[in-house]
């Protein structure tokens, strides 16, 4: 069973001024447990479209996903305890300590009691929050912050963890320290899917990667895979020329692995 | 990680709580929204009496010249006149000869429009001499044959209180008479005298306490209860859609409804809290005689009792979860928290027109008005407080507005849904970039409201007829220019294709001039349904325009009344407004809010349904005929059948409104563009 399955996921929405916008066209998608899959395109593809009905905030017009075996149309709660989400734009509470905002989401999660003052403990000591866990989070550095959100992803330790451009606006140190949460991942048997439209975090972080434009993915595979079927050596090469071929007036439709 | 499934009832307490909790810690919000206006209550009540008291005795203490021509009174009321003028306070008598004022006697008592106004020149002659009143001893052709005139200048403080005084004199003089004439028939002693009347009301303290605070009592609610639930509806909805955190909270195990219904709960909570504390600080200034009611400043104490003001809170409490509701869903549609707050301003309007009820003397809580949203509710409140009850009518109005509540928090369970929160795939700045011009238009739109208001009464004040000329022929559309300047300038296109103005189509023309006898004779059922609900005022027909310009020609009168406002307010509204509103909002919005702001902009609460309908109508004319020539055509003849008195006498007949079939079948024809003539401008 694929930690991650979708299948032929289209969205579509009425715009006052622009009539029916269709912001992906029929993506399919299948990451494994244990495996770092990375989504790269530009502005406007469809990334945050596409992860944004994997994690059941929005609903595919057409298509299905599931998270862990658990359709995310017909059982979206379920889905959603078995998968963590994180965004550029997520943001934390902020008059609520990051201990109070670990407690809050933690009980939302069904954790209560003793477990949940544990995991919170436990969390606060992993992600070393301990010198301003009882502070504020308005207080907090953009780095503190980023690792309350992450902690607060991982609470209820799931195996799927969905990011959307989790680097977004984050510093040097900031964006290192969320490359090796990732990877950390990897170890931990989770399945990370996540957004970029920043080459050098797909190449370092991605078993595989999957290369979207204009609301369709384009090919799917490893580095090496992509670099062979395109005839390009670097990754920004490899997408312009799927970009390419993927405007020829009889192009093919996108490859799936 | 084994664990129980989230139980629903926690995760709504959870929610609830956390709200609560950020509410409570932001000390600002609380401060501004809860603890000062209490503070406020007794300031306010304190200094507007004390500024009362400060004014009347300056204005009391100041000399004032008063006119006097009583030489066709007779000689005894005009000596007894004077010495009781003479006893009003530092005063001057000076004798005029009021011979002018005589002369026109016979044209006014006509009423006729134009000799009103050669009086009122003549009279003012007599005041640019340094006069602050006048009091004249008119003959008439009618009994008593002798008339007492007064003439002051209403819009000089000094005239007012020489007014004052003249009255206090006239009143003293008219019971002397009246005394000495009723001892001279009942052929009573002089030396034992009469007993003066003596009123007697026949309602309690408290009845008259309750009156007066139910006159007062629903409109603050209103006020209290927006204000208050507003900062846990701006913080609930808008401000964790701006900071990143609802998205988060979509995320988790916990269906949107369940979060939607604990966020309403914290507006809730929050609302009746600040409506309860304002309500104690309001009654406390009273009880404690820090202030008064107006009617009840001579009362000693305030006497309404807490049995009342339990009840009437609790026939309230329906308003409270309909108004929370609305908070709700006005703050979950703002994108940012700036926008939402925006939005609370129109929504406090809204809110306040049904709420006006309760002050008109003369509407009732019956079966209709007790089911009117926010209406009835005041109009019951009104009533419990002055000890009117009716138990099965307060029964149904309870329901009744329950029921209006329950359906507004059953939107609320739906804004939440990820669909609305996250519509569209661009990002917020793009969003923000596309609805720039529809907040641009709005604000525009408010700006003429209020300038109708300010520059358009003043203007009106000084010369009906100028005034009207000026505020519909330049004032909007000058406003309108400046506007769809700004429109045209960012959506790169020409300012005659912002504005509409491409040449109609003759069957558009047609339509439109086939559906005004329609629109007039709709107009006339809705307002006539509207004095069921909101009776009109007996002063409200008696000086319309039509009277007050009836020295004007009737060229000129049609050109003023009918012409005008079609060119200057669809330039204006459909033109410029509407330019900016249709190129971010769906034609039904536009139509709302030009129903709202056309509404507005006629300045009465009598006219503000049905010309809001003719707003509405006018707006889809114009987004379907792309032009904006059908709706001056449809506005120029609406006005010209009320003008002309035509929609009351030939066109009154219900059959002519059977012309609106093939008035809109016309309209419904394609636009001029649509047929492949140029736009002349790019999206943007």
């Amino acid at each position: 069973m694929n930690a991650i399955e979708a299948r032929g996921l289209v969205k579509s929405y009425a715009d006052p001024s622009r009539g029916v916008v269709q912001a992906v066209r029929g993506i399919d998608l299948e990451c494994r447990a244990g495996e770092i899959f990375g989504l790269l395109g530009p502005n406007g593809a469809g990334k945050t479209t596409t992860l944004r009905m994997l994690a059941t905030i929005l609903a595919p017009s057409a298509g299905t996903a599931r998270i862990a075996g658990v359709d995310v149309v017909a059982e979206p709660l379920r889905a959603r305890q078995l998968l963590g989400f994180l965004s550029g734009t997520t943001g934390l509470y902020p008059r609520l300590s990051p201990r109070e905002t670990l407690e809050y989401f933690g009980k939302l999660h069904g954790l209560a009691g003793t477990a949940l003052q544990a995991r919170v403990a436990e969390l606060i000591e992993v992600f070393g929050l301990g010198s301003y866990a009882d502070g504020r989070c308005e207080a907090l550095s953009t780095g503190q912050r980023q690792k309350v959100s992450i902690a607060r992803a991982v609470l209820h330790d799931p195996p799927v963890l969905i990011l959307d451009e989790p680097t977004t606006g984050l510093d040097v140190l900031a964006s290192s320290a969320m490359i090796e949460f990732i990877e950390s991942r990897r170890a931990a048997g989770t399945c990370v899917l996540f957004s970029t439209h920043v080459l050098s975090e797909a190449e370092r972080l991605c078993d595989r990667i999957g290369v979207i434009f204009a609301g369709r993915v384009l090919d799917v595979g490893t580095k090496a895979e992509l670099a062979e079927r395109t005839g390009q050596r670097w990754l920004e090469d490899i997408f312009k020329e799927l970009v390419r071929r993927a405007e020829l007036p009889d192009a093919a439709s996108p490859a799936t692995r | 990680m084994a664990r129980p499934a989230p139980d629903t009832r926690t995760q709504f307490l959870c929610v609830l709580g956390t709200e609560l909790r950020s509410l409570w810690r932001d000390r600002r919000a609380l401060f501004s929204a809860l603890v000062l206006p209490m503070l406020l209550y007794p300031l306010l009540f304190q200094g507007q009496a004390w500024l009362e008291r400060a004014s009347r005795t300056r204005l009391e203490q100041r000399n004032v010249r008063v006119g006097l021509d009583l030489t066709r009174a007779g000689p005894e009321l005009a000596q007894r006149l004077r010495e009781r003028l003479a006893e009003e306070g530092p005063i001057e008598l000076v004798d005029i000869d009021a011979g002018p004022l005589q002369a026109l006697e016979v044209e006014v008592a006509t009423g006729a429009p134009a000799a009103v106004e050669r009086e009122r020149s003549a009279a003012a002659a007599f005041f640019d001499t340094g006069l602050e009143a006048l009091l004249v001893a008119i003959t008439t052709d009618t009994p008593p044959f002798v008339e007492l005139r007064p003439y002051r200048d209403g819009a000089e403080d000094l005239s007012n209180e020489a007014l004052r005084r003249i009255e206090r004199a006239r009143a003293r003089v008219h019971e002397e008479f009246t005394h000495r004439r009723v001892q001279e028939l009942l052929e009573l002693d002089p030396a034992q005298g009469l007993t003066d009347l003596a009123l007697v009301d026949v309602a309690s303290a408290e009845d008259q306490g309750g009156a007066a605070l139910g006159r007062l009592l629903p409109i603050l609610a209103v006020f209290v209860l927006l204000s208050g639930g507003a900062a846990a509806a701006l913080a609930a909805f808008a401000g964790e859609r701006e900071s990143g955190t609802l998205e988060t909270l979509l995320v988790q195990p916990v269906p949107a409804r369940t979060i939607a219904a604990a966020k309403f709960a914290a507006v809730l909570l929050t609302a009746l809290v600040t409506l309860v504390c304002n309500g104690l600080s309001v009654l406390g200034t009273l009880f404690f005689g820090w202030g008064a009611l107006p009617g009840l400043e001579a009362a000693g104490g305030f006497a309404v009792g807490s049995g009342r003001v339990l009840t009437a809170a609790l026939v309230y409490l329906p308003s409270v979860a309909l108004l929370s509701a609305l908070l709700c869903l006005v703050c979950g549609r703002a994108r940012t928290f700036r926008e939402g707050q925006h939005l609370l301003l129109p929504l406090l309007l809204l809110a306040l027109v049904p709420t006006l009820l309760a002050t008109q003397d003369d509407v009732e809580l019956d079966l209709l008005t007790a089911a009117i949203p926010l209406g009835g509710p005041a109009l019951a409140m009104r009533d419990v407080l002055r000890g009117d009850v009716v138990l099965p009518l307060l029964a149904w109005m309870f329901a009744a507005n329950l029921a209006w509540a329950a359906l507004a928090v059953a939107q609320v369970g739906r804004i939440l849904d990820g669909e609305r929160v996250f519509a569209a795939a661009s990002d917020e700045h793009e969003d923000a970039q596309r609805r720039v011009q529809s907040r641009l238009a709005l604000r525009w739109g408010l700006l003429g409201v209020i300038a109708i208001y300010l520059v358009g009464s003043t203007l009106q004040n000084w010369s009906l007829a100028l005034g009207l000329a000026l505020t519909l022929l330049a004032l909007l559309p000058l406003l309108g220019l400046l506007a769809a300047r700004g429109t045209a300038r960012r959506a790169r296109a020409r300012l005659a294709s912002v504005l509409s103005l491409r040449a109609p189509r003759l069957a558009h023309l047609a339509g439109a001039v086939c559906l005004a006898p329609a629109l007039v004779q709709l107009t006339q059922l809705v307002f006539a349904w509207q004095q069921t609900v909101l009776p009109l005022p007996s002063s409200f027909g008696e000086s319309t325009m039509l009277r007050e310009l009836e020295g004007v020609g009737p060229v000129a009168r049609i050109a003023l009344l009918a012409l005008a406002p079609a060119l200057g307010e669809e330039f204006f509204f459909r033109g410029a407004i509407l330019a900016g509103l249709r190129r971010d909002l769906a034609p039904w919005k536009c139509a709302l809010w030009q129903f709202a702001l056309f509404g507005a902009a006629h300045a009465s609460i009598h006219r503000f349904v049905p010309t809001g309908i003719v707003g509405a109508l006018l707006t889809l004319v114009c987004l379907r005929t792309q032009s904006l020539w059908p709706a001056v055509l449809l506005h120029a003849s609406y006005n010209s059948l009320l003008v002309s008195g035509l929609a009351e006498t030939h066109l009154a007949h219900p059959a002519w409104a059977l012309l609106a079939l093939p008035g809109a079948a016309l309209l419904l024809l394609p636009g001029a563009a649509a047929r492949g003539g140029a736009s002349g401008e790019l999206r943007s």
